[in-house]
């Protein structure tokens, strides 16, 4: 599997990418699906998130949505959910995952690459109630040396 | 010609033998006609050949080796595969009838409690301040919601609050999930029938 374009995640004023579907739940319970463009991109959309304050509170929405009905047919917010500008992700309840930094190892699979720096937030019904960052390292590679005799090659 | 079937009483071992194998010849018959018609086509073996990968006699000859052995076995233990073969039957049904089966998140040990449908609306109302979500039960799944009561129909269905932790193993292929999940489920006779999730990640 190719490793897949991933969502936007508007936060403190910058765009960063978003290796965490929320839509996926509400797409899910109302039967939607859309026409994947391409390999890196089998679920067939890609939404931009907003986390947006008020009263000390944030919470999660969806601002701007890009979903392909047709390869040529391209659905936005206003499509998928009539009547609104955004829309609350109230059914999202789970940990929202933002690589940061430079990529440490790619992996050619969905979100698997690995980044210096995870931001990671835990929502509940779409409101946010921890964060925290996760600093990633790389597992060092086996060598030779590291198998037993009869595992190495030409022995 | 019946008369001379049932009449036939075995006198020798050979009869016994013969007896016990001919079942093992009709078998054999089978299965060599069955890998004749599978046999590559002339277009593959010049395309083979053409590629260098031809078979060369000596592999033709290790082939027919491993045919006249399997064939030696099918002859003598054909009991075990017509017991092999009925047993591969039964667990193919047992698989596609388990892959019928619907696909849900909620198992029976995950329910909570039986709610109506009233009270499960009461407290499903969201409280956004920046209006994006529509005044309805459950909000923006309030058509999923809708859906999930038109099925309530029978007297004996039930709906149940579920919920599931996080890392639990859940549904039919038993995969852990990421997040908690809540929701609610259509029970009759203790047995998930339907449900309406309404929060995970």
């Amino acid at each position: 599997m190719t490793a897949q374009v991933s969502e936007r995640l508007i936060y403190g004023g910058k765009e960063i990418p978003l290796f965490t579907n929320p839509l996926s739940l509400y797409l899910k319970n109302n039967g939607i699906t859309f026409e994947s463009p391409h390999t890196a991109n089998w679920r067939g959309y890609v939404g931009t998130w907003e986390i947006l304050e008020y009263e000390g509170v944030e919470r999660l929405y969806l601002v701007s949505l890009s979903a392909h009905k047709t390869y040529e047919e391209i659905l936005s917010l206003s499509d998928v959910f009539p009547g609104y500008e955004k829309v609350f992700a109230h059914w999202f309840t789970g940990e929202l995952r933002c690589p940061q930094g430079a990529q440490l190892e790619y992996h050619h699979m969905g979100y698997a690459s690995v980044y210096e720096y995870d931001l990671l937030m835990d929502f509940k019904q779409g409101v946010m109630i921890r964060k925290h960052a996760r600093h990633n390292e790389l597992l060092k590679k086996k060598d030779e040396k590291d198998y037993p005799s009869f595992l190495r090659r030409g022995s | 010609m019946i008369d001379f079937v049932l009449s036939w009483r075995s006198i020798t071992w050979l009869d016994y033998f013969f007896l016990y194998i001919s079942p093992g010849i009709v078998i054999a018959t089978y299965l060599l006609i069955n890998a004749w018609r599978e046999r590559s086509s002339e277009f593959a073996r010049v395309l083979m050949k053409l590629i260098g990968k031809e078979i060369s006699l000596a592999e033709q000859l290790k082939e027919a080796g491993v045919y006249c052995l399997a064939l030696i076995c099918v002859l003598f233990g054909w009991p075990g595969f017509v017991i092999w073969f009925f047993k591969r039957k039964k667990d193919e049904a047992t698989n596609q009838a388990w892959q019928a089966l619907p696909d849900f998140e909620c198992t029976p040990e995950y329910l909570i409690t039986e709610v109506s449908p009233v009270d499960a609306e009461i407290a499903s109302y969201i409280i956004d301040p920046l209006g994006s979500v529509p005044p309805l039960p459950f909000g923006h799944l309030n058509e999923c919601w809708a859906n999930f009561l038109s099925e309530m129909m029978d007297d004996q269905d039930e709906m149940w609050s579920f919920y599931i932790p996080k890392g639990s193993k859940t549904g039919k292929y038993q995969f852990k999930c990421s997040s908690d999940i809540r929701g609610y489920a259509k029970v009759r006779d203790g047995k998930v029938l339907a449900e309406f999730i309404t929060e995970r990640d």
